[in-house]
């Protein structure tokens, strides 16, 4: 890459998978890689010390929630995010729009930017891509995130999505003539067009000409089938800047464009993260694997362990015997765990959610592995062979992976299950999830709700 | 905590199951911060509690299979607990309750030591490497390694002769009753005296409203009618009876030797960092030399001797500063300026106060890292003062920092509740205290007597 801030190295690929080093002010990140988000600069319960610990390279933070509070004016004042919560490895903003817009009654999009009415006192506000910018400017993250306009999936009106695809794209040049530390921070710009592939690609081909650091594919995981999920990811991954290695085609004089980071905002589902990665992701965030621990539920190489189940009171296993976390290490029975979390202690989250990271680090760090190892293909196959002994592996699951190159046979040996929307739920109840793909608090971009603040029912997505 | 049938089962008891191998545990008959008292009235077959999980009647039989099955290092035999409102009668009453426990209890502890368990052997669980890194930061492992060495030694010689039963390496610590009645705190204690198998002693009823200052009397009451030299070998517990610094030193001093943690737990929960000082500068002089009442008094020379006032409007004392305050918004400094626990190494005082803010659990976390931290330096320094034998001076320095009338922490029912909510207490009956995290053990306990807990 080009950018004064970012460099991007891709060091294997394997099929469309690849295995990248992503330098950044602050770190070194290697990707595919999982950001768990610190939505108002703590990463619910655990420590910056013990988030390096488990192999974080980069997290997020939630530029609405961080504005509220504590305000942009005084994490500057204390160095920055990461002077201000002490984590000096790399850090992601997002736009704030999002989550006005999936919090916030009375939310509304206009060209001007995100109007919405203040939760502290009902007065109408607006946050511009300069104010977003401004905002992320003085949070001072490694990499900030354009405001863009994003419609869920779900909407039944082809001509809004028309409209926020290429508003959107006005709006990246907003963000770029206001973004006023280039050097020291990369603004990544955010593909829309919902599931239209041609809005995708119009969307992308107006992105890439900005050149910007690094790309976001948006719109996603708020509610779309599985199988139209899959089908925009290898879209916009196969349309975003190559990333070939280097001698490998790629003329680093740059005749053909340079490699760019590909991140797929509000992935956090273990199965996602692989799927993407396979189709040549490169960045993940959501609140999935903090949340779901607050439920009790643990993430483990065969699925989901939800720990409230009385099938746990007398389990005295560790959760993952395979796991390097400190719980896992340290033998913490299971049943110790279904105890506390039936109780709802604070204390058992916070051990379910430091496993919860330690797995979803452990997993990006396989993957990363297995590509520089050129056993990728093996890698999945023995991955989809843990979680679907039976052999069911769920059709979209299939159909992404002949689109990766990767052959499932030997391992999807059931008859397809059934497609569609009931399967998506069935599958979303696998991982956990309290009320499948449909609560609200799941939705979007995996965002982290808002204590207090109402939440609309539907996303309001602005009027005409 | 489980019923102990799972942990029986489990067979490696609290140790195992709460991952503190290589760690003391000591449990305890009373979670201080949600232990409630007389919802019903106990029998004197059964006592009655309250918890988490509603009301329980506890048999000595129930108290003791749960004991056994968390085989800890010490636990405190079953106690009927008044309050220190009780009347006259049910002191009395509970009293006499309680010495008959005490002997069911030893009767069935002797059988647990006994009794092979026979889960334990047909079912080795799965064992996880003991070094292993903590969740906790690490500022929250134990401080003195020194004290688990020596629960083990006080257990081993107590139970050296007794065969591979669950409390076969456990220490009982016989409860003593009496209320806030100093007579009656006697006569318990007397009734106790050193009978076979009590290896230490629980101070029981304290810290439920009676005055501070009555205390040490109260405390005295059980300790001194014990038999002559009973406590050379034997610790003294004492549960939930602190909520400043200055109580907590004057209980040790009155002879306690093994503190729990309610003190951190609720100063915590109030959004309060500690920040006493730990030691009297080198030139630290008593107003007035020789006697110690008149250390008391506290004068001006000695008050000033403390430094600024604390600000009172923003929830300071002499002993702790309130994060909550928006005065720390901007404040780059560590919690304690000096300390080296984690919060302190990592964080600033501006971050907690916005965690606090945002209600982020971390806010818990780091405040308890360092109030912990700083209440085992407090004991390290106590413990240092008694070998050194200049407790009574050091007392007079801790005396003459406040500048202001002792103030109490404001228990707040809600927070303390949901405190105790992360704490581990055992079912019904048993409240397991790590007693290495939690507890402060002091070493030597009587001001002026000599360092204790050496096993004769
Ligand atoms: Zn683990
Ligand atoms: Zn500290």
């Amino acid at each position: 890459s080009d950018s004064p801030a970012l460099k991007f190295k891709v060091v294997a690929a394997q099929g469309r998978a690849r295995s990248s080093r992503m330098t950044l002010p602050h770190y070194t990140a290697h990707t595919p890689m999982f950001m768990p988000v610190g939505t108002q600069g703590s990463v619910k319960g655990l420590t910056s010390a013990q988030l390096a610990d488990l192999d974080c390279h980069v997290i997020l933070g939630n530029t609405y929630h961080l504005e509220n509070r504590p305000g942009s004016e005084l994490v500057a004042e204390m160095g920055g995010l990461h002077g201000f919560i002490n984590w000096q490895r790399g850090m992601l903003t997002d736009s704030g729009g999002f989550q006005m817009v999936s919090l916030l009654h009375l939310a509304e999009i206009t060209e001007e930017g995100v109007t919405f009415q203040s939760p502290v006192d009902g007065s109408r506000m607006l946050l511009t891509p300069e104010q977003s910018i401004g905002i992320q400017n003085r949070l001072g993250a490694d990499v900030i995130m354009a405001l863009d306009d994003v419609v869920p999936t779900t909407t039944n009106d082809p001509a809004r999505f028309v409209e926020a695809t290429h508003r959107t794209t006005r709006w990246i040049d907003r963000c770029i003539a206001a973004h006023s530390r280039p050097t020291e921070q990369n603004l990544f710009g955010i593909v829309q067009g919902g599931l239209d592939p041609e809005l995708r690609r119009i969307s992308m081909e107006q992105l890439v000409a900005r050149d910007l650091p690094g790309y976001a594919i948006g719109g996603l995981a708020g509610g779309e089938s599985k199988d139209d999920f899959w089908r925009v990811v290898a879209q916009c991954t196969a349309g975003l800047p190559p990333g070939k290695r280097r001698g490998t085609g790629t003329g680093a004089s740059g005749a053909r464009p340079m490699s760019k980071p590909r991140y797929v905002m509000g992935i956090g589902y273990p199965l996602d993260i692989v799927v993407c990665s396979a189709l040549g992701a490169d960045m993940f965030d959501s609140v999935y694997p903090t949340r779901t621990a607050r439920f009790g539920v643990a993430l483990v190489p065969e699925g989901v362990l939800k720990l409230k189940n009385a099938c746990f009171a007398r389990d005295y296993r560790p959760l993952d015997p395979g796991c390097s976390c400190p719980v896992c290490a340290r033998g913490t029975p299971r049943a110790y765990l279904h105890n506390v979390v039936t109780r709802g202690l604070a204390s058992a989250a916070g051990l379910v959610t430091l496993h919860n990271i330690a797995y979803t680090q452990a997993l990006t760090r396989a993957m990363r592995q297995a590509i520089e190892e050129q056993r990728f293909p093996d890698w999945v196959r023995g991955y989809l062979t843990t979680m679907f002994p039976k052999g069911d592996v769920p059709g979209w699951v299939r159909d992404a992976m002949e689109v990766a190159g990767i052959s499932l046979e030997g391992v999807a040996t059931a008859p397809r299950p059934p497609a569609g929307r009931a399967a998506d739920r069935e599958a979303a109840e696998a991982q956990g999830q309290e009320g499948g793909l449909g609560s609200a608090e799941d939705k979007g971009q995996g965002q982290e709700g808002g204590r207090g603040l109402k939440r609309a029912a539907e996303p309001v997505t602005g009027s005409a | 905590m489980p019923n102990a049938s799972i942990l029986r089962e489990y067979g490696r008891g609290a140790h195992g199951f709460l991952c503190l191998e290589g760690l003391p545990v000591l449990a305890s008959n009373r979670d201080p911060t949600m232990y409630e008292f007389g919802a019903r009235p106990s029998t004197d077959k059964e006592l009655y509690v309250s918890i988490h999980s509603g009301g329980h009647t506890v048999s000595p039989e129930r108290y003791m299979e749960t004991v056994a099955a968390l085989q800890p290092d010490l636990y405190v035999t079953l106690c009927d607990e008044v309050t220190a409102d009780a009347k006259p009668k049910r002191v009395a009453a509970s009293v006499k309750r309680t010495t008959a426990w005490l002997e069911a209890c030893l009767r069935l502890h002797a059988t647990h030591q006994q009794q092979p368990q026979q889960e334990q052997e047909q079912q080795p669980p799965p064992t996880g490497p003991q070094d292993a890194p903590q969740a906790e930061p690490a500022d929250q492992a134990p401080a003195s390694t020194s004290a688990a060495g020596a629960v083990r030694n006080a257990a081993d010689g107590a139970t050296a002769s007794s065969g591979g039963g669950p409390l076969a390496g456990s220490l009982a610590l016989a409860a003593l009753a009496g209320g806030a009645l100093p007579a009656e705190r006697t006569r318990a204690a007397a009734a106790v005296g050193e009978r076979d198998g009590v290896g230490g002693y629980a101070l029981c009823g304290l810290g439920t409203g009676e005055a501070p200052e009555d205390r040490p009397a109260l405390i005295a009451a059980s300790l001194d009618a014990l038999p002559g030299g009973s406590l050379d070998s034997r610790p003294v517990f004492a549960s939930g009876l602190v909520s400043s610094p200055e109580e907590l030193l004057e209980a040790v001093a009155a002879g306690v030797d093994l503190l729990d943690c309610a003190y951190v737990a609720q100063v915590t929960a109030g959004g309060y960092a500690l920040t006493f000082p730990l030691r009297p500068p080198p030139d630290w002089q008593p107003a007035q030399e020789g006697t110690t009442s008149a250390a008391a008094d506290t004068n001006g020379a000695a008050a000033a001797a403390a430094g600024p006032a604390p600000d009172a409007s923003i929830g300071a004392d002499d002993t702790k500063i309130n994060l909550w305050s928006t005065s720390y918004r901007l404040d780059k400094g560590p919690l304690l300026p000096g300390c080296g626990c984690f919060a302190c190494r990592h964080h600033t005082r501006a971050y907690t106060h916005h965690l606090l803010n945002t209600h982020e659990m971390l806010a818990d976390v780091l405040l308890e890292a360092h109030n912990t931290s700083h209440t085992m330096a407090f004991c390290q320094a106590i413990r240092e003062a008694i070998s050194e034998g200049r407790l009574e001076r050091y007392r007079a320095w801790f005396r003459s920092l406040r500048s202001a009338p002792l103030v109490a922490a404001p228990r707040r029912g809600g927070t303390a509740k949901r405190r105790a909510e992360g704490d581990e207490e055992a079912g019904t009956e048993a409240g397991a205290a790590a007693a290495a995290g939690c507890a402060a053990p002091a070493g030597a306990g009587r001001a002026s007597g000599p360092a204790k807990w050496v096993r004769v």
